[in-house]
């Protein structure tokens, strides 16, 4: 109980004074407010082209992002492709690249000036630019790669799960190829194609970093993007950019409430639990082409953005054509010299390692609590905890720079309040991840351990926590991950004297050359890496001593 | 190893708003086999369950060898792991990341057991289900059949007062589930253990148990031998539920009776003479109730008095171990279970007879 209202205090507390922070209009900096009223919401009106311009990308992102995923599920669960195993892992690969690696790499590629394919146009005898991804298009180009995977395993798990005999029983109905695609097939599948659209759309409205590197370059602002400048810029206009927030988070809100409706009631449940092994469907010679649209998206969401920006960190000044003197290593000494850089690299690595381990422990049990205490008011605590997956992360990290200004401890500024805000908002992750594991285990298991006469702790210590083990560590893992690269909530959160990293590469972007923050951005990579790999020999070496 | 007894009485669970039990009373003699029969949804592994502890009643009492476990008042309710008994789980619920000897050991190592005696009682646990060879294999590399008796080992071996069976043949398939069978009741006799048993399948509950309790909607219909359960069911549902029965529907002649049995009329005007298993209604609309393998059929008439009737066979169906012949008799059919491989054809007149013992008035 103490846990779950915990969980409580931790969504709740930011949300409440995002929503007092909105309504506040008396003096713009006065805390608590001075006066209550709608005002800022009324002058909403002027900021109209914002909300237009976010419901442009995301729309765009979202059209783009469900067709790769429709296309890639399609060829990946139901063709004969070449090596349709290997890709389906590979998917997962633009998920890990993150928005902000991929925008750093696409505006080295395509940004109208200098983007390396527009020197090559110009090289050829072309005139301007051939291409600009500092555009609407651009943004929602890179987000839709990134999304595109999310997308897929949305996608690509509804068509897995539909019963091949449903389509062989049109067919031995006399309908052809063709009309079986149409008439059964396609309405199968359009549930959850639609459920992955709402959902990648809601992810897409409160998406940050992709809108900030690109877009700012143009003054092109989305709602994210203008709340971050509405509360950096001097003096800070807190009220208008909660109000912002509020809002967006109304509509996130309204986005994951269909998505759920969609979910729950549009499927016409072909998942019978029975198993079958969807039938590939043999495509002839057709398998070449698909064969090349899987690696052409992975191309341009996964190995071009990550040699293009391997490629500019070795560079002196970025060209598209390499020359041997342009070569140096001088971008990493600088990245390992600076003090900012070093710091922030370890603060992250440090919040990392703590946000995972204090979050597997608080979300495991939280799991635990909802999906298997049987407490009344645990349905209440799931809908709480899985709360900011509604919530942008900056618009999250908004109500808590409002809420944690004014706590008693003087912990604003420090990396305990980063701490505090990545468990937060990392909670639905979390919990999706060892939930998973948890409804998996029959309760029987847990049940016949009593029934041997062990109590609730030896039960715990025997068979819970060994059989929740992978799932705890694939928690783990991600939570570590997620944190070291995390930018929206971090970047408004950060004292100038804790820094992390993925904000100071923002910094580093447009403050400094190109070039160093691609090596920063790659040594964030290697840290990441590096990390888990020494995590893993370490974990593996207590394993065998423990054996011994 | 110590016998239990079990009294249950009054005993109510509910889910939120919906009565799962609704006030059970029985006991369990020590050393007794009791089943609880009947379909799903009729409450008989809900009040298994509470009897294990793993689910809080609303009301009643639970008292294990004349210690109360759970009662409503004075609140009493121990937990699961103190109430000494032990179950086999429907799902076995072998533990995964164990070996097959460290899943069975594992009661024994919660009471800690020294560990020479752990290996020891193990072992011979093994034994007894005929698993010696397995012990140090993973228990996630088991076949179903495997799994059960892995179960059965791990439920018995630190010496339970009672053992609860939560459908553990229902999993199996048929071949595997006959032969369990046989085993699970000469270990039951063997371990010389209070049990309790929860089954839907009639046959399985027949051949183990020394008693029957049959229910339905939470309620109890029936308690009795298996013998009592299959040849004198107090009601339809027992009766339909139990085996395959033929219900005869009739007026009462108390005028006829003699001897202690009871008559029917048919509307078609056959008398059928039978015997009273409960109470005995009266009235226009009785039903008896008689086994189809209960009942005769021969080309010469028999000797008999009674339950002696002219009939014609319309269907006969070959199914192995017995033909199903159904037979034109009263203005309706029959149906009847023959084991002998009689000559009859369809078309064929003959006489249907039966033993009036076998013909039972229903209390409904």
């Amino acid at each position: 109980m103490l846990v779950g209202g915990l969980a409580a205090v931790l969504v709740l507390y930011p949300i409440a004074y995002l929503v007092q922070a909105s309504l506040s209009v008396g003096d713009p900096q006065a805390r608590p407010p001075e006066a209550y009223g709608l005002d800022n919401y009324a002058g909403l009106g002027r900021y109209a082209h914002i909300f237009g311009n976010t419901l442009l990308v995301a729309a765009l992102a979202t059209a783009l992002a469900v067709v790769v995923g429709f296309t890639m599920g399609w060829i990946l669960s139901r063709t004969n492709v070449p090596g349709r195993a290997a890709f389906e892992q590979l998917m997962a690969l633009p998920y890990y690249v993150t928005p902000l690696m991929g925008a750093l790499a696409w505006a080295l590629i395509a940004s109208p000036s200098s983007g390396f394919v527009n020197q090559i146009w110009r090289a050829l005898g072309g005139d301007g630019h051939l291409v600009d991804i500092n555009t609407p298009w651009g943004i929602a180009w890179v987000m839709a790669l990134f999304e595109g995977s999310v997308a897929f395993v949305m996608i690509g798990a509804v068509m897995k799960s539909m019963d091949p005999a449903m389509e062989e029983a049109s067919q031995v109905l006399g309908a052809g190829r063709a009309r079986t695609m149409l008439r059964i097939t396609l309405p199968l599948v359009l549930p959850g194609v639609l459920g992955a659209a709402v959902f990648v759309f809601a992810e897409m409205l409160g998406s940050f970093s992709a809108a900030l590197v690109l877009g700012l370059p143009n003054r092109f602002y989305v709602v994210t993007t203008a709340m971050y400048q509405l509360v950096s810029q001097y003096p800070p206009r807190f009220p208008t950019a909660a109000a912002m927030g509020v809002s967006l988070f109304a509509v996130m809100f309204a986005m994951v409430w269909i998505y759920r409706r969609i979910v729950s009631a549009g499927t016409y449940v072909t998942i019978t639990g029975k198993a079958f092994r969807p039938r590939a469907m043999d495509v002839g010679s057709m398998r070449w082409p698909f064969l090349g649209v899987c690696v052409a998206y992975l191309t341009v969401a996964v190995i071009l953005p990550v040699l293009t920006v391997t490629y500019a960190s070795f560079q002196h000044l970025t060209s598209a054509f390499p020359r041997a003197a342009n070569f140096t290593l001088v971008n990493y000494q600088t990245a390992l010299a600076l003090d900012a850089v070093r710091s922030a690299l370890g603060n992250s690595l440090l919040l990392g390692l703590a946000t995972a381990s204090v979050g597997v422990l608080l979300m495991g049990f939280l799991s635990w609590l909802i999906y298997r205490s049987r407490l009344p008011g645990a349905g209440v605590i799931e809908y709480l905890v899985m709360f900011p997956q509604a919530v942008p992360r900056l618009v999250f990290a908004f109500g808590m720079l409002w809420a944690w200004l004014i706590f008693p401890i003087p912990i604003y500024g420090t990396l305990w309040l980063l701490l505090i805000a990545y468990l937060t908002v990392f909670l639905p992750l979390g919990l999706r991840t060892i939930s998973g594991v948890i409804l998996q285990i029959d309760r029987s298991l847990e049940e016949s351990a009593q029934m041997c006469g062990a109590t609730w702790g030896y039960r715990l210590r025997t068979v819970t926590m060994p059989l929740l083990k992978p799932g705890l560590i694939a928690a783990w893992l991600l939570l570590f991950i997620a944190s070291v690269r995390e930018l929206g909530a971090s970047i408004l959160l950060m004292g100038p004297k804790a820094k992390v990293i993925t904000p100071a590469i923002v910094e580093s972007w447009f403050s400094t050359s190109t070039e160093l923050t691609a090596a920063m951005a790659l040594l964030q990579t290697l840290a990441v890496v590096a990390a888990l790999v020494l995590l893993f020999a370490v974990a593996r070496r207590a394993v065998q001593q423990g054996g011994e | 190893m110590a016998r239990a007894s079990i009294e249950v009485r009054d005993l109510v669970v509910r889910y939120g708003g919906v009565v799962a039990v609704r006030g059970v009373t029985f006991t369990v003699g020590a050393g007794e086999h009791l089943t609880l029969l009947g379909p799903s949804g009729c409450g008989k592994t809900t009040t298994l369950r509470a009897i294990a502890g793993l689910e809080k009643p609303a009301s009643g009492e639970i008292r294990i060898g004349g210690a109360p476990v759970f009662s409503s008042s004075p609140a009493v309710n121990v937990p699961a792991e103190r109430r000494g008994l032990s179950m086999v789980f429907q799902s076995y619920a072998i533990w995964p990341h164990m070996s097959v000897f460290d899943n069975v050991a594992y009661g024994l190592r919660v009471r800690k057991r020294p560990e020479a005696e752990v290996t020891a009682r193990v072992r011979e646990a093994l034994d007894l289900v005929q698993l010696s060879e397995l012990g140090a294999r993973s228990a996630s590399k088991l076949s179903g059949g495997q799994q059960q008796r892995v179960a059965l080992a791990r439920a018995f071996v630190f010496s339970p007062s009672v053992l609860l069976f939560d459908e553990p043949l229902s999993n199996l398939d048929a071949k595997l589930r006959a032969e369990m069978r046989v085993e699970l009741k000469e270990l039951q006799r063997r371990l010389d253990i209070t049990s309790v048993y929860v089954t839907h399948d009639l046959e399985e509950a027949l051949a183990i148990s020394d008693r029957i309790v049959v229910m339905r909607d939470g309620a109890i219909e029936q308690i009795g031998s298996p013998g009592e359960i299959y040849d004198r069911p107090r009601n339809t549902f027992v009766a339909d539920f139990v085996g395959s029965a033929n219900l005869i529907r009739g007026r009462r002649r108390a005028d006829l009776e003699r001897d202690g049995l009871v008559v029917i009329q048919t509307q078609g005007g056959a008398l059928v003479h039978g015997t009273a298993s409960g109470g005995r209604p009266q009235g226009d609309d009785t039903l008896m109730a008689v086994r189809t393998v209960r009942l005769r059929l021969e080309r010469a008439r028999p000797a008999t008095q009674v339950n002696v009737w002219p009939a014609r066979i319309r269907r006969r169906v070959f199914q192995g171990d017995f033909t199903q012949y159904h037979v034109d008799w009263d203005g309706r059919v029959l149906v009847v279970r023959l084991a002998t491989a009689e000559p009859l054809v369809e078309g064929d007149e003959v006489f249907v007879s039966a033993d009036p013992r076998y013909c039972v008035l229903l209390e409904e």
